[in-house]
């Protein structure tokens, strides 16, 4: 983030924390899109994630005054959608019912203008392959992946010491590795 | 160069350039000559390259506008009056310190206050030493173990 948007977020924040809601507003513009994709790509249904999203930040607007600096205040939402997200996945796992229908419908939103069929064909397997693996691994990879969270940022979101993230991280690539082998199905296609 | 093929970890930690300096040299020296690490670490690298590329859907409309009429109204800051719990903490502590520090002092005191009002006895001086500390007794008899056993 540039020094000019730092400050004007820094600014946005502390007049949302004494508040404003137009503040939170135009923070809720700048992160609603990082913080559907990651609830999307962690539970699946599309109209769940949006609901989901939208709880996160009611909650962070609730939240704000008890956020401190030391954390980025997009880690620290992430963090939010993290937790509801698992506890969705949990309520799944009470009901015996698994979302992975609509891993589809998650690939469906990749395709881009100047992407090819193969290149859309190999996301979508990324996306089925992520949504095969467990909870723990897929978020650990999206927020190191996608977020590019460090291990320090990943060990304080998760809640785990940094050797933990490491070994973590290393069994998540490998589980999503034995589900997705980028080149192995191009030839099929 | 080690021997041993490199574990998840350290292929994983060199992806992410997460290894000491000398421990990236050394699984990269090793790399370089393992043909199944090699391997292992472009599978993880791809890996990588793939997530970076994958496109991020968007939410598709301002939620920022459409919650914004619809977020409670948070109570002012709270401010508190000694500056929160650790001050009341400190302020309970000296209180305390201060309550002892009298008892202390009038146990130390005769309980005869009436009658000694004017010359305190301090009768623990004669617990330490059986010797009178000469001019630390107040008064002569104060110094005596037969005084403190009454």
């Amino acid at each position: 983030m540039r020094d000019e948007d730092a400050l004007r977020e820094a600014a946005e924040i502390a007049r949302a924390r004494a508040g404003d809601t137009g503040a939170f507003a135009a923070l809720v513009c700048r992160y609603q899109d990082r913080v559907f994709g990651f609830v999307l790509r962690m539970i699946g249904v599309r109209e769940e994630a949006m609901e989901l999203t939208q709880d996160v930040f009611l909650k962070a607007w609730t939240a704000l005054p008890d956020w401190r600096p030391e954390a980025r205040l997009s880690t620290w939402l992430l963090q939010i959608a993290r937790n509801a997200a698992l506890d969705v996945l949990r309520r799944r796992e009470r009901v015996g019912f698994t979302a992975l229908e609509a891993l589809a419908e998650v690939a469906d939103t990749a395709p881009g203008p100047d992407e090819n069929y193969a290149g859309r064909q190999r996301q979508g397997r990324l996306i089925d392959a992520l949504a095969q693996i467990a909870p723990e691994h897929r978020e650990i990879l999206l927020l190191r992946e996608i977020e590019d969270l460090s291990y320090a940022e990943l060990g304080a979101t998760l809640g785990l010491s940094e050797g933990t993230v490491k070994s973590r991280l290393a069994r998540a690539r490998a589980a999503l590795l034995a589900r997705y082998r980028p080149f192995a199905g191009d030839a099929d296609d | 160069m080690t021997e041993t093929c490199l574990d998840l970890e350290t292929l994983s930690a060199l992806v992410d350039g997460a290894l000491t300096t000398t421990a990236e040299r050394e699984a990269r020296a090793h790399v370089a000559c393992c043909p199944a690490c090699g391997l292992r670490l472009n599978e993880m690298r791809q890996l990588s390259e793939d997530f970076h590329v994958l496109p991020t859907p968007p939410l598709g409309f301002d939620l920022g506008a459409r919650i914004e009429t619809r977020l409670p109204s948070r109570p002012a800051p709270r401010r508190h009056l000694w500056g929160g719990w650790s001050s009341l903490v400190a302020l309970a502590g000296a209180a305390a310190a201060l309550v002892l520090g009298l008892r202390l002092g009038m146990s130390l005191v005769s309980d005869d206050v009436g009658r000694e009002a004017t010359t305190p006895v301090v009768l623990a001086m004669s617990v330490f030493d059986a010797v009178p500390p000469g001019n630390l007794c107040p008064r002569p008899d104060a110094c005596f173990l037969a005084r403190v056993s009454r």
